[in-house]
């Protein structure tokens, strides 16, 4: 049997478990950082967009919703499908009865990093409606 | 001629396995073939184990000459006689030997990982961190079991539940010990559902496993191709040893996660991988031959390598309790188990027995933060361990 250096083994041990803390936390931290930067830019970025859809501000045909996010399919035409989703919308909201007025502010292209066959089925939906 | 015809009979019979085998190495191909079969009719981690259990069937057949580990022990290796005089698997571990193999097989794995979850929730890294404690813990009960600290750090590093790393480690400190130590980290690997759960139970309360988690926040594109760049300057400058897994791991990640390279993540995904893990099944299989897998070492590997999985199992329920603590009953402490790597197999796990509390807590992305988060933290404490002792 070997003998054992106990001072470095548990040297070893000490060492391991810091580094790894240590390198992980630094990566909290940094990830952190960098999620509140990132979500403080699309803040400001949704903002500003909503800013300026809101100028023109198009009255729904019909007692309308609020849909700030809405996400299209690639190829779609955006007046076809936003008068569609406004309409779907009031549907709904005129079907609970509340008696509110809504207006729609802005309708977002949301990137889809979703395959050929998922934006096809996607598109799908979307005529179906 | 029937001269001719009996000198070649005995001839070939001579030179025949039967003459020559060993009982030794008929046990080991009984072995081989009881992992063949849990791989085969049990799905215990088919990729590798198959290859593995063939390739200790094929080191342990009598004069076949297909791998020599002796022309790969000792510090001055010398590969020129591996080529001239190594058999096939003698050239195909040289991959493994080099370190090669092992960093491939991450590029892969980075192609299929999502690190979504942990950059929603990065405090996961913590539980990620927290569930390497089982590879220290193996460390000391190794050197205890009398095993040289080389040997003691690459049975330990099973406890990290992820293979590269563990035969990274291993081909480097004590390639004497890999087919034991393989076969004892892809066993394990495919027990995390046996395992784990009686630990998660033993340690946490139903009311702490019945805590619904927060819906993560969705993840820009751009925080998700920043992230590899970031973890690999963050973990190489600390870790340098730790380069080759992690640079990997994330140049797969960044080529999945830029979308511009679909091709190479398709390459990487699929025929790269699968070319690479039989290479390395079937060599690493073929280190497990009798003389240096039936030894007592073998079994206090096997008992090290399970208590490195308990432990790293309870060191990231415990972490997960405390964050349970901290943050006001809002963690479930389950997604601490999923820290020790196994991926998706950990996290599978932490979903499972989170639902047979509550049918509608559904903890399976929370879990997959942790379980991402203990790739890396295994691979960080891989590169300690071999900047110590290699």
């Amino acid at each position: 049997m070997p003998t054992v250096d106990w001072n470095e083994a548990w040297g070893t041990v000490l060492t391991g478990i810091i580094i790894v803390f240590v390198a992980l936390i630094l990566l909290v931290l940094i990830v952190m950082a960098f999620g509140a930067i990132s979500s403080a830019a699309t803040k400001k970025a949704e903002e500003a967009h909503a800013a300026k859809a809101a100028a023109p501000a198009p009255a729904a045909p019909a007692p309308a919703a609020p849909a700030p996010q809405v996400t299209m399919a690639a190829g779609e035409d955006m007046d076809e499908i936003a008068a569609v989703i406004t309409a779907a919308l009031a549907a709904i909201l005129a079907e609970e009865g509340d008696g509110k007025s809504y207006v729609v502010k802005s309708i977002r292209r949301v990137r889809s990093s979703g395959s050929a066959w998922r934006n096809a089925g996607l598109a799908e939906n979307i005529r179906s409606c | 001629m029937f001269e001719v015809f009996v000198q070649s009979v005995q001839g070939l019979i001579a030179d025949s396995g039967f003459v020559h085998v060993q009982w030794q190495q008929l046990v080991m191909i009984g072995i081989a073939c009881v992992l063949a079969y849990l791989a085969i009719a049990k799905g215990f981690e088919p990729l590798l184990l198959l290859p593995i259990a063939f390739g200790m069937l094929l080191t342990n057949i009598p004069n076949s000459g297909l791998f020599h580990m002796d022309l790969f022990i000792g510090n001055d290796i010398d590969y020129g006689a591996v080529l001239h005089e190594g058999g096939l698997l003698d050239i195909l571990y040289m991959g493994v030997k080099l370190g090669v193999y092992p960093p491939l097989i991450f590029l892969g794995i980075g192609t299929m990982t999502d690190f979504g979850p942990l950059i929603a929730n990065p405090k996961s890294f913590l539980l990620g961190a927290a569930a390497q404690l089982g590879i220290f813990f193996a460390f000391i009960g190794a050197l205890l079991l009398g095993f040289t600290p080389e040997e003691a750090s690459s049975i330990g590093i099973i406890g990290g539940a992820d293979g590269p790393t563990a035969i990274l480690v291993t081909k480097t400190l004590a390639p004497h010990l890999l087919g034991s130590i393989a076969v004892a980290a892809y066993s394990y690997m495919a027990l995390v559902p046996v395992i784990q759960p009686p630990i998660m139970k033993a340690l946490t309360t139903s009311k702490e496993r019945a805590v619904k988690m927060e819906q993560l926040r969705p993840i820009s594109r751009t925080e998700k191709i920043i992230f590899p760049i970031m973890v690999t300057l963050v973990v190489s400058f600390l870790v340098p040893d730790a380069t080759s897994l992690v640079g990997m791991l994330m140049l797969g990640n960044l080529m999945k996660e830029s979308g511009v390279v679909d091709r190479l993540v398709k390459t990487a995904q699929n025929e790269l991988m699968n070319i690479i893990t039989i290479f390395l099944g079937v060599t690493v299989g073929a280190t497990a031959s009798y003389d240096y897998f039936l030894t007592g070492k073998t079994l206090g590997i096997i008992v090290m390598g399970l208590l490195a999985f308990c432990v790293g199992t309870a060191g990231g329920v415990l972490f997960g309790k405390l964050m349970y603590i901290f943050s006001g009953g809002k963690v479930n402490p389950l997604i601490g188990s999923a820290g020790v790597s196994a991926v998706p197999m950990a996290a599978r796990v932490s979903q499972k027995v989170g639902s047979e509390t509550d049918p509608t807590n559904f903890l399976l992305m929370h879990a997959m933060g942790p379980n991402v988060a203990g790739v890396i933290g295994s691979a960080v404490a891989a590169g300690v361990l071999l900047a110590i002792y290699a």
